[in-house]
């Protein structure tokens, strides 16, 4: 397995606060990476720095062996790397089905220029990715509900509309932020089933950001705890939560406490 | 799409047949009125500004600089008809580039901002090209402005000569330039990039993230409506016949916001919303003309009941109908807010091809 992720020395400045410093983190191909760590451990700026929507104050990303860190989120994207937000980020003005066309925009034109000068194979395209999207929708189990408004689906479906966002451009590396905040059991067990057969039936490399441990556990062969913005360990999800400076990192201290 | 439109997809060409039909017989229904046909003339102006206003809304941005595009519009028309010998059809077009060129310029820097930052900045902008205008005598005419600007050439019709001297005449230019602006417009909205900028209006984050170069479509956008805001400026150097940008001028900020309050009243969700709000408002304005001073306070009172009473403006007014009569149908525009008509479209677009 190659290494498709390179990160060096990455920081980013809020002001004076370094809300992520000197990190450093590598990522294989195939892999899915868990990213833990206490509330405002820097977890959601490191994907917002990789995905490019944030600048990258000092460091490196080199993914599939290309210096991509002053590119913008568009070229990121452009280059396999898909982003589902924490907060269900989607397009409110269309249709479930109309979301996972925009996010398939990737296969669709490149630019502002090549969509005033529309190709003549456009429908033929056009009738491909409409394939493609009804799959996707079939694979996160929203088929039946292609013709409805995003904004109209429960919490649990948008999220899954939002990882078929982000699939339709069939993306090397997807990163999730969050994908179970605010799920019920069920909604968890199928948002888990579908991360994991994304990952075996695609190859697709996904780094998550997750506070539900047990989910970590379970989908996660390697884990990485941040603690104000820095790596405080490394390592499978059980020698991580077993450690005793995660345990200080999440608990706190006794001289915290009392 | 879900819903049956059965019946509004032969009504709309019908109409807008019949519009057109009306508008173009105007001059004889009018019987050569000039005052009315002045009045119409301006009309049609400012719908094509009204226009290229609403299509910045598209990238959900509200640009209170269409004005200043005007000013360079209309300053280049007269300068390249007057003193280069342009005539008037090139002058035109290249008075719409130069204005679509600055907008370009500024359009990086600018699009950076969002929201009220980027209204305050276009706002600001637009000021300024007015005050250059007001002092850049060798261009301009300074303070005392540019007098004789000439009208369009005559035209020869398999030997009738049309002269568009008169107010009769130049009527169809500017409505026809107008109505050919439009379509273009249209055009854009219908087609697959406005599948980009609705993305970008939608959430400009998710839109980076799933690949839209969200500043490129964002000044694609901006620069398409400087041009037509500097057509619209040409056609008004080449109505009036002279130019003035003082700060009682058409090209002041006061005008900026009159072209605000007609999209707004006249809706944003639809293209045809400036249309409707610059006509009725300035059908209202003209025949109230006998209380001019109190017209600001008119042209408030009934922008203050359309924001109430309907939300989505005049052009909205039917399907806030149809959603009272049959509460059970949500109004298209409530699912879509900013471009009820453009969803169809792109489904179409991005669907069938």
């Amino acid at each position: 397995m190659g290494r498709l992720l390179e990160i060096q020395g990455l920081s980013r400045n809020f002001g004076g606060l370094a809300a992520v410093n000197g990190l450093d983190l590598a990522v294989d191909e195939g892999e899915i990476v868990g990213l833990i760590g206490p509330n405002g451990a820097g977890k959601s700026t490191v994907l917002n720095l990789i995905d490019g929507t944030l600048k990258v104050s000092r460091g490196s990303i080199v993914f599939k062996g290309e210096n991509i860190t002053r590119f913008p989120p568009h070229r990121r994207a452009n280059r396999g790397i898909a982003r589902v937000f924490q907060k269900n980020a989607l397009f409110k003005s269309m249709t479930v089905l109309e979301n996972v066309l925009a996010g398939s925009y990737l296969r669709t034109s490149h630019g502002p220029l090549s969509v005033l000068v529309r190709s003549l194979d456009h429908v033929r395209t056009q009738r491909e990715i409409m394939g493609r999207c009804l799959e996707l929708l079939e694979f996160v189990g929203l088929d039946d509900k292609a013709g409805e408004m995003a904004t109209s689906l429960p919490h649990g479906s948008q999220r899954e509309l939002c990882v078929a966002v982000a699939l339709a451009a069939d993306p090397t590396l997807l990163l999730l932020d969050e994908p179970l905040t605010g799920m019920n059991a069920e909604e968890t067990a199928s948002m888990i089933g579908i991360i994991k057969s994304v990952n075996s039936t695609r190859g697709t490399t996904t780094i998550v950001v997750e506070h539900n441990m047990k989910a970590v556990l379970g989908l996660c062969a390697r884990t990485v705890v941040l603690n104000y913005g820095q790596k405080l360990i490394e390592g499978t999800p059980r020698q991580c939560v077993a450690d005793p400076a995660v345990i200080e990192a999440y608990l706190g201290t006794d001289a915290d406490v009392f | 799409m879900t819903r049956g439109r059965g019946p509004q997809i032969f009504a709309r060409p019908v109409l807008a047949v019949a519009v057109i039909a009306i508008v173009i017989l105007m001059p004889n229904i009018l019987s050569g009125n000039r005052y009315w046909l002045t009045v119409l003339t301006l009309l049609a102006i400012n719908i094509l500004m009204v226009s290229s206003l609403r299509s910045v809304t598209l990238i959900n941005e509200i640009s209170l600089g269409q004005v200043g595009f005007a000013v360079i519009g209309a300053y280049t028309h007269a300068n390249l008809v007057m003193k280069v010998g342009l005539s008037f059809w090139p002058a035109m077009i290249l008075s719409g580039v130069l204005a679509a060129f600055i907008a370009l310029l500024l359009g990086y820097p600018f699009l950076k901002v969002k929201g009220i930052y980027f209204s305050i900045l276009t706002l600001l902008t637009a000021e300024t090209f007015r005050l250059v205008a007001y002092y850049w005598k060798d261009v301009t005419g300074g303070t005392l402005g540019l007098v004789g600007i000439p009208a369009p050439e005559p035209l020869n019709l398999f030997g009738r000569v049309i002269e568009f001297k008169t107010i009769n005449n130049y009527y169809y230019i500017a409505v026809g330039v107008v109505i050919i602006a439009l379509f273009v417009l249209y055009h854009f909205e219908r087609a697959y990039i406005s599948f980009q900028w609705r993305g970008i209006r939608d959430d400009s984050m998710l839109a980076g993230a799933v690949g839209v170069n969200v500043i490129g479509f964002k000044m694609v956008n901006f620069t398409i409506s400087a041009f037509m805001a500097g057509i619209s400026g040409a056609l008004f150097a080449a109505f009036q016949h002279n130019l003035s940008s003082d700060g009682t001028s058409r090209f002041a900020v006061t005008t900026s916001i009159y072209l605000l309050v007609y999209m707004v009243v006249g809706g944003t969700s639809r293209f045809i919303g400036p249309l409707i709000g610059t006509t009725v408002l300035t059908l209202v304005a003209e025949s109230t003309r006998s209380m001019a001073e109190y017209q600001p306070m008119i042209t408030g009172a009934i922008a203050i009941l359309v924001m109430i009473f309907l939300p989505m403006g005049l052009a909205g007014v039917a399907s806030q109908i149809r959603g009272w009569v049959r509460p059970g149908r949500r109004p298209p525009a409530v699912a879509a807010p900013a471009g009820g008509e453009a969803p169809r479209a792109d489904s179409g677009a991005a669907g069938d091809g």
